[in-house]
């Protein structure tokens, strides 16, 4: 059902991509994904049957089959469109486990930028009814991604992302096309690239802290997300 | 049928519009939102739709979108105003999309680009969202670099406008006041915007006195409530969406429909969610990957492989949009941009 997508490779060097899109992207990073898979292959043989379906749960299911072929996985299911040489769906259940494997290893990096940047004053409400307030003058960000992005909703509200290697809360309530971050004394400039998971932050966080499975997250990635792919760390 | 499949209620889009415009009056104008996939409803579909029923104007949030909804809509105003300081101010240009800005560097850039016409902005004032907007420090700054802007021909500020936080009567109040003191200031600033905006399906229909020169209707027009406490038809909409699917697999008490979490749904995570199946009440106990399972006991015969069940919306008894929130610890809006776009969508009566 979803397609392949057009991944398009790209070269970047720390987390930063050479000509990253204007508002938010998603970057498999092939050499994470290689370790995660080939920790799988250790455990378990090359017999596993790979779920690679929902565009492999929104790290591109032509990398990963691509990757999984090289290591010398030959079962996968994917949606179709997507074709790898070596791999055929065989009838055992297809497994996600090398998902969780791969968000472990940050093998996937969903990103956006910084659109807004502002100082406000302790007892500023934030978002959407007012659910959280700053206790202290303090710096927020506003950044271009959303549930409609797939981003979960979280509620309660709450969370965290990583800006330059740091962790900062989520401030109030995640709306459809925009987060807020309080970035305390830090003041993030216009452009600046916040990792919602990947970095500091893990996708593994996300699915706790929302109550979805990670193929529940990774199949709800909005298509306004382009998908990048990096080779190295 | 062997895949999930969306139709719209042409007449319920055409009745929603229609009541937002009995409730505007003919001083205020809409402006219908179309971002996010016309809330998940298909674009395509939607938005020559709401432009026939007679909306002048469209919200698209961001230029990309913009430019996917100008192939589609020739001719009305589109609204994108979430910007990367340095985006593409060119293209939003070249296909005549308005903005919406909040800083000075977006004005610099913008100035860069070199528009051949001049720009059609609205100025964002934060006015206790604390989202984007400038902050009641930075509007005058912002104010005198779009006037200086605006006399060299390369942009127009048509509008002032802000977003309600929709946390209640009183920071309404507040943001609807901070927002007249914003247009005053830019007015001694020497802009002349034509209109302000402010509210959005919430804020209109709480508070009528944001609604001001126009109102950015979203969700409600979709006729999905944006409260807790009113259903979308108490309110004088109807839902427009029904999200199908078909029987793929029939058991003794156990049926399954061929819609999972790969198309968009959310498992539910509180109990109590059923659905009608030919009229009879089953549990719904858990959405896979590709299907969702049904149990109950069965009707004999009256259940087939194939037969097409209204699993969401407007003609699934049970299980509206908001019920799906409900059960999935959400709210309507991400139960429906969720759904994916590859799922077919079409209006029910073009079949």
């Amino acid at each position: 059902m979803r397609s392949s997508g057009t991944t398009r490779p790209i070269a970047f060097a720390m987390n930063r991509p050479a000509s990253p899109p204007h508002l938010r992207w998603a970057i498999t990073r092939t050499t994470a994904l290689r370790e995660a898979l080939n920790s799988l292959l250790g455990h378990h043989g090359p017999n596993v049957h790979l779920d690679l379906r929902a565009n492999a749960y929104g790290l591109g299911a032509q990398s990963v089959a691509t990757v999984a072929a090289e290591l010398g996985f030959r079962h996968a299911t994917c949606d179709p469109g997507v074709s790898e040489a070596g791999l055929v769906t065989d009838d055992s259940p297809p497994d996600a486990q090398w998902l969780s494997l791969a968000h472990e290893h940050h093998a996937q990096l969903l990103q956006a930028r910084v659109v807004n940047s502002k100082r406000v004053d302790a007892g500023a409400e934030v978002s959407y009814g007012g659910e959280y307030q700053t206790t202290r003058a303090t710096h927020l960000a506003l950044v271009a991604i959303g549930f409609a992005d797939g981003v979960p909703r979280l509620h309660p509200v709450g969370g965290m992302v990583d800006a330059h290697g740091q962790r900062y809360p989520i401030a109030g309530r995640i709306t459809m096309d925009q987060l807020i971050v309080d970035t305390g004394d830090t003041a993030l400039s216009l452009g600046d690239i916040v990792t919602v998971w990947g970095g500091t932050v893990s996708a593994h966080e996300w699915s706790t802290w929302s109550h979805r499975s990670l193929e529940v997250i990774g199949s709800g990635l909005g298509t306004r997300v382009e998908q990048l792919v990096g080779g190295e760390r | 049928m062997t895949g999930p499949l969306i139709e719209l209620n042409r007449r319920a889009l055409a009745v929603n519009v229609k009541r937002i415009r009995s409730l505007l009056g003919p001083d205020v104008a809409l402006m219908f939102a179309v971002k996010s996939n016309a809330y998940g409803h298909g674009m395509e579909l939607v938005a020559p739709e709401v432009i026939a029923q007679g909306a002048k104007e469209l919200a698209v949030l961001d230029i990309a979108t913009g430019i996917a909804v100008r192939e589609v809509i020739a001719e009305a105003a589109l609204f994108a105003w979430l910007l990367e300081p340095s985006d593409d101010y060119l293209a939003a240009s070249h296909h005549r999309l308005e903005l919406g800005i909040s800083t000075t560097q977006q004005l610099q850039h913008i100035a860069e680009s070199a528009p051949k016409e001049p720009l059609v902005i609205h100025l964002k004032v934060d006015t206790g969202l604390h989202r984007n907007g400038a902050t009641a420090k930075d509007w005058p700054e912002l104010c005198r670099v779009a006037a200086a802007l605006e006399s060299e021909g390369l942009i127009t500020v048509r509008a002032i406008w802000s977003h309600l936080a929709d946390t209640s009567v009183e920071t309404s109040l507040s943001a609807l006041s901070r927002l007249q003191e914003a247009l005053s200031v830019a007015t001694e600033a020497g802009l002349k915007p034509a209109i302000s905006h402010l509210a959005a399906s919430h804020g209109a229909i709480e508070l009528p006195e944001t609604r001001l020169d126009m109102v950015r209707f979203g969700i409600l027009g979709y006729g999905i409530s944006p409260f807790d406490d009113h259903s979308a038809e108490e309110l004088g909409f109807q839902p427009v969406l029904t999200l199908h699917a078909p029987v793929t697999h029939l058991a003794e008490e156990t049926i399954h429909l061929g819609v999972g979490y790969q198309h968009g749904l959310l498992p539910p995570t509180a109990q109590g969610a059923r659905l009608q199946v030919a009229g009879v009440w089953l549990d719904l106990v858990a959405v896979e990957a590709q299907h969702t399972v049904l149990r109950g006991v069965l009707p004999d015969a009256a259940i087939h492989q194939g037969m097409r069940v209204p699993v969401m919306g407007a003609e699934a008894p049970g299980a509206s949009v908001e019920a799906w929130a409900a059960w999935t610890n959400t709210i309507g809006d991400e139960v429906v941009v969720r759904l994916h776009p590859d799922i077919p969508r079409r209006f029910a009566d073009s079949q």
